[in-house]
């Protein structure tokens, strides 16, 4: 076989009959237009979606990155109980007393009483200087016995 | 978006070269069928890219081009399509006198490649030089030269001496 066979034959088969065409320029045209009409409408859809898509990206991203605060709704104010903050400061024990007092001025020094285990004290007949001997009137002093000690027992009641 | 212009050229364009591109696509797909889907396909290609044509005088180059190229695309998704190819062509060609040895011919190139198809046909139907053959394929000039060798070898191995005389005998009715 030869390439001018294969040329020969392709016009026998270009002599034949061709079947009827059922395409014309106006189906081609509005089929293009067509397409060219939901290509339009893709790209359009496409690009709000895509920017649509980046947008929520951005936003996610940024929610859920690492050390952010949480988004929820914020819980109103509670007692102080709940949130109260411990101190770590160490509270230091008051210093022991000096053994030497301070010295205070002599004019208001006070003498702490003495306690009430003390003798009693004696009542002394006091003499008028201005008495006579005979009109003599003893003036008795006496003292208020506190603590233990039983009144009168050892009180001593002066007559004439 | 409308372009009435292109829109004019384009139809005046479709009427000259239709037939043509008809006549070329059923012979590179064998059948009529393929032959419309791809005849479509292919001006449809050439509308939706002629407003960006910056020059519009090969049109007609441009435009067999797109047919070819779109045939090869076609058979090329036809791999991962469901419809089973067969070796006898969907229709008997319509009565003529010479009948036998076109499908003696049309049954020997069915079992040909797309390329190499392709290749034969731009070669022995448009008189295309390898040249021309190549930048319509996209491939360099040794691979028009060896697809049509290989094409060639083909169609006389399938064909064979039987061919020869069936040649022989349509030669002398012709």
């Amino acid at each position: 076989m030869r390439e001018d066979d294969l040329k020969s034959t392709f016009e026998q088969l270009r002599a034949a009959p061709m079947p009827v065409r059922g395409l014309t320029a106006d189906d081609i045209i509005s089929s293009g237009e067509a397409v060219r009409k939901r290509r339009r409408t893709m790209a359009v859809v496409g690009s709000g979606v895509g920017t649509t898509a980046v947008v929520v990206a951005a936003v996610l991203a940024l929610a859920l990155k690492p050390g952010a605060p949480p988004t929820g709704p914020v819980d109103p104010a509670g007692p102080s109980s709940t949130t109260s903050v411990r101190t770590s400061v160490e509270v230091t024990p008051p210093a022991a007393p000096s053994s030497t007092p301070p010295v205070e001025p002599s004019s208001s020094k006070q003498v702490p009483p003495a306690p009430m285990t003390t003798a009693p004290t004696t009542t002394t007949p006091i003499e008028s200087p201005n008495s006579t001997s005979s009109s003599r009137e003893p003036m008795v002093s006496s003292t208020t016995n506190t603590g233990t000690t039983p009144i009168g027992s050892e009180s001593v009641a002066v007559t004439r | 978006m409308t372009d009435p212009t292109w829109n004019a050229e384009f139809t005046r364009h479709f009427d000259l070269t239709a037939d043509s591109m008809r006549f070329t696509a059923y012979l590179l797909c064998g059948n009529w069928h393929e032959a419309e889907d791809v005849v479509q396909a292919a001006f449809l290609k050439l509308y939706l890219a002629g407003p960006k044509l910056a020059r519009r005088d090969g049109l007609t180059a441009y435009t067999r081009k797109i047919v070819v190229r779109t045939f090869i695309g076609e058979r090329r998704r036809m791999r991962w399509r469901r419809e089973k190819l067969t070796d006898s062509p969907p229709e008997m060609p319509s009565g003529g006198e010479h009948i036998e040895d076109r499908l003696v011919v049309w049954q020997a190139m069915s079992v040909l490649g797309a390329r190499q198809r392709a290749v034969l046909v731009l070669r022995f139907w448009h008189d295309l030089s390898v040249e021309e053959t190549a930048s319509a394929l996209g491939c360099t000039t040794g691979t028009v030269k060896s697809q049509s060798a290989r094409g060639v070898a083909t169609l006389r191995q399938r064909l064979g001496p039987q061919y020869a005389d069936l040649w022989q005998e349509v030669s002398r009715r012709a």
